[in-house]
């Protein structure tokens, strides 16, 4: 098990958000993470990311207790997180954010393959690229990042759907690799692509779970039903 | 409004209270602290309430001392002509903050620090003055020699002159925080870019409460002149300067009171120690260390966490405000405008190009839909019309009207509307204070900053949202907005973007972060608008859905041009289009 949540409750100080829930990601696998606005998907990133404190409950990495870990050390122990806003350094360029995630030469040139734009720009300022490059730009970040399991919020989020396709590719790629994924997503094109399992959040917690063919847009459609 | 009376009745009462039953001579120590404290309440106002901090606010002090000295030499005597000429001159100084703050605050240096840094600069060189200028100040050894205010006892009857400037100036910050000033005031520390976009000026507001900082402040040093007999250049150098922030910052620069019980205090402690303790300094800066890294909002934090205690327990009774919705005037976003035109628009940010030579026409009524791969300047496009960044080339009509390069604060009285692409509210405030902040929206005229009734007011846009179903704010409107999720957040801007029921409403990718079934409750609200309206909208989306369902004629964006143009199927049939933008659907 590459990650596990067991009971986990949190949330933004005395406003408890959820209230003992637990996951898991294994090895190779893509877990989604959906249901309807406002029902804490970024906050349950938020908490495995180590972003907000739990309040109760484990967090477990095979057998290291992340619980009571500040993000930074969570980090060092292969947990990566990319956030729904504020992935990228605005100030910095584009260069200096990419060089800050420390990838590889050769993943790196096969990003820029797929996203020319980031190669023409690199010298530009973050912040003053268009909101779906700045999307991809920290998407590209963070999958450079060396990590175990990759935790993402809406990457999809303002970007168009051809290089929404090109994300999914990647994400494909690092789980062949043996990496986990933790995706937090609305999409639904995009997790039926990719989901291996998808936890519906509901305003109860978590509310149903679907399973390899059990995942259709119909059976999503029914989760977020308002 | 009656608490705030209760609060002022009390505290004169207090004061009044002190030459009574103590001693002439403690009456006039305590006049001291309070005309520092008024002074500080003056840093506090525009450090609290305009969120900037003005680190030479004794200029204002010693000018206002220096200049009612010279006033009290001239006109001696006379109560009324000396009262006269004391407000004249803190208007004066009021003035003069107005006239720096606009220009300090209208470029964008002028927010942060480096106004602080002015302040400090320009107090230097008047202190500097105060020193060298010996024949008009006396230089080193003070200016001296006038009769006091009214030819009043300094340890007598002059101290109640003290008390109702303290009682006058506390009740008027009190009230600013609950009128419409207050709260948007608020708003603007929160977020001065949606601020801007709702059609107030941040540069003009933050230059009104620096002047006001510096009318209250060149009040109290006009009384001190006369509470002294005579002006050192003490009382306008960096020193005091740096005290006032203290003094606010000690007893908390959030609320009128805090700087006022800080100054008396510290005030007090110091004159205590000073005399029985040998570094009586250590102390004092110890118990600043203490109460700033304790208490963010400086100690009158404790006094406001006892009153919500006190009110959580049934102590204190709750009274329900706002009760009765009023409809605001008409907004002037409403009335009808031109059809807006962009010519040959080209923008250089940098060395990028991001638009180059965009001619298009919004529709008159219904939607414009901008889609394009990411990059292709959808967003720099709604920018130009907006004023957040410059055009370099090309001009946006809408009838006779030339709109290129309005300001950011300007565009709303041409009817024009914007949610951002990230959705913009004003964080730390509760969801209704977002929305009463977009009621003011168009409709306001001078008057109504002051007008109380104005915070009742709810656009009519605003009502019928919110008492539809569907909408997203479960919860209530109480809560505060930055804990709303992405999605929620989306219609909350939505809603302070139409609040003023602009004739053109430009809309960046509303429906990102939303699921598919939300994504229709978006339309469905866009199409409410159109209907009550009669809106042109420009929408930048992504999601193919909401373009077929929202979209009149559909504009495609590429490299900064207009690669094709006209009703989605002819678009989404275009093999140019399809090139290089398949789109695609959640």
């Amino acid at each position: 098990m590459m990650l596990r949540a067991e009971n986990i409750t949190g949330g933004y100080g005395e406003a408890l958000v959820h209230r003992d829930i637990s996951l898991s990601v294994d090895v190779g696998e893509i877990l989604v993470v959906a249901g309807k606005n406002g029902c804490g998907k970024t906050t349950l990133a938020r908490l495995l990311a180590g972003q907000n404190p739990v309040v109760s409950g484990r967090i477990l990495r095979g057998d290291t207790d992340l619980t009571h870990q500040q993000n930074w050390q969570r980090k060092a122990q292969g947990i990566v997180y990319m956030a729904q806003t504020q992935f990228v350094f605005d100030s910095l360029s584009v260069r200096d954010n990419l060089s800050l995630a420390e990838g590889n030469e050769a993943e790196l040139s096969g990003y820029f393959q797929l996203f020319p734009r980031l190669q023409e720009r690199q010298d530009q300022a973050a912040g003053t690229m268009s909101g779906g490059e700045r999307k991809i730009l920290g998407f590209v970040a963070t999958m450079l990042q060396s990590g175990d399991v990759y935790i993402l919020d809406e990457p999809s989020e303002g970007v168009q759907a051809e290089n929404i396709q090109k994300m999914q590719s990647v994400i494909q790629a690092k789980v062949d690799q043996g990496k986990a994924v933790i995706l937090m997503e609305q999409n639904l094109s995009m997790i039926e692509a990719l989901a291996h399992r998808v936890l519906m959040l509901g305003s109860t917690g978590l509310e149903f779970e679907l399973k390899g063919q059990g995942i259709t847009r119909a059976a999503l459609l029914e989760g977020l039903r308002v | 409004m009656v608490s705030t009376l209760l609060v002022s009745l009390f505290l004169l009462l207090a004061l009044i209270a002190v030459p009574i039953f103590g001693s002439s001579f403690l009456a006039w120590q305590l006049g001291l602290f309070l005309l520092y404290g008024v002074a500080a309440q003056g840093v506090g106002l525009a450090w609290g309430a305009g969120g900037f901090l003005p680190l030479g606010n004794a200029l204002f002090f010693g000018g206002g001392a220096y200049l009612s000295a010279f006033a009290l030499k001239a006109t001696e005597g006379d109560l009324w002509i000396n009262l006269g000429a004391m407000l004249g001159i803190a208007f004066l100084l009021g003035g003069l903050a107005f006239i720096v703050g606009m220009v300090l605050f209208r470029g964008k240096a002028g927010s942060g620090p480096s106004f602080s840094l002015v302040a400090l600069a320009l107090v230097l060189i008047f202190s500097q003055l105060a020193n060298s200028a010996t024949g008009l100040t006396g230089g080193f050894n003070g200016f001296s020699g006038y009769q006091p205010l009214g030819n009043l006892d300094a340890f007598g009857n002059f101290y109640f002159v003290i008390v109702v400037l303290v009682v006058v100036v506390t009740l008027a910050l009190l009230l600013v925080h609950r009128l419409p000033i207050g709260l948007l005031l608020r708003a603007m520390v929160a977020n001065e870019d949606r601020l801007a976009l709702l059609g107030f000026a941040p540069h003009r507001l933050k230059a009104g409460v620096f002047a006001g900082s510096a009318f209250i402040t060149g009040l109290a040093g006009g009384l001190y002149a006369s509470h002294q007999g005579i002006v050192t250049p003490q009382a306008i150098g960096f020193l005091l300067s740096a005290e006032f922030v203290i003094w606010a910052a000690v007893g908390g620069r959030m609320h009128p009171l805090g700087p006022l019980l800080g100054a008396v205090a510290i005030g007090w402690l110091s004159s205590e120690l000073r005399d029985s303790v040998s570094w009586w300094e250590l102390a004092v800066a110890c118990i600043f260390l203490v109460v700033v890294l304790l208490f963010k909002k400086g100690s009158f934090q404790i006094v406001e966490t006892a009153i919500n205690l006190a009110r959580r327990a049934g102590l204190v009774p709750r009274t329900a405000r706002h009760a009765v919705i009023l409809t605001p005037p008409n907004s002037k976003a409403a009335e009808p405008i031109s059809t807006i035109r962009f010519r040959d628009i080209h923008l250089q940010a940098g060395a990028v190009r991001i638009l180059n030579g965009v001619t298009i026409e919004l529709v008159d009524r219904g939607v414009l839909a901008v889609i394009g791969p990411n990059g292709a300047g959808k967003s720099t496009l709604l920018n130009a019309l907006t004023g957040t960044l410059p055009v370099t080339g090309g001009d946006v009509f809408s009838g006779e009207i030339q709109l290129t390069n309005r300001r950011p604060h300007e565009v709303l009285s041409y009817g024009i509307g914007r949610k951002m692409q990230i959705p913009s509210i004003f964080p730390g405030l509760s969801v209704a204070e977002n929305l009463r902040v977009a009621s003011f929206a168009g409709r306001f005229k001078p008057w109504d900053f002051f007008m109380p009734q104005a915070m009742r007011w709810q656009s009519p846009m605003v009502r019928r949202v919110l008492a539809g179903a569907g909408v997203a704010f479960d919860t209530g409107t109480n809560d505060d907005a930055q804990i709303l999720s992405q999605g929620t957040k989306q219609v909350l801007e939505f809603l302070i973007a139409t609040a003023a029921e602009p004739r053109v409403l430009l809309l960046d990718e509303p429906a990102a972060g939303m699921s598919p079934t939300e994504s229709q409750e978006m339309v469905r609200l866009v199409r409410a608008y159109i209907e009550l309206t009669g809106a042109s909208i420009v929408l930048v989306e992504h999601d193919m859905k909401v373009v077929e369902a929202l979209s009149e004629r559909v504009a495609v964006l590429h490299f900064g041009e207009v690669l094709a143009e006209g009703k989605f199927d002819e678009v989404r049939a275009n093999p140019k289009v399809q090139d290089v933008y398949a789109g695609g659907h959640k």
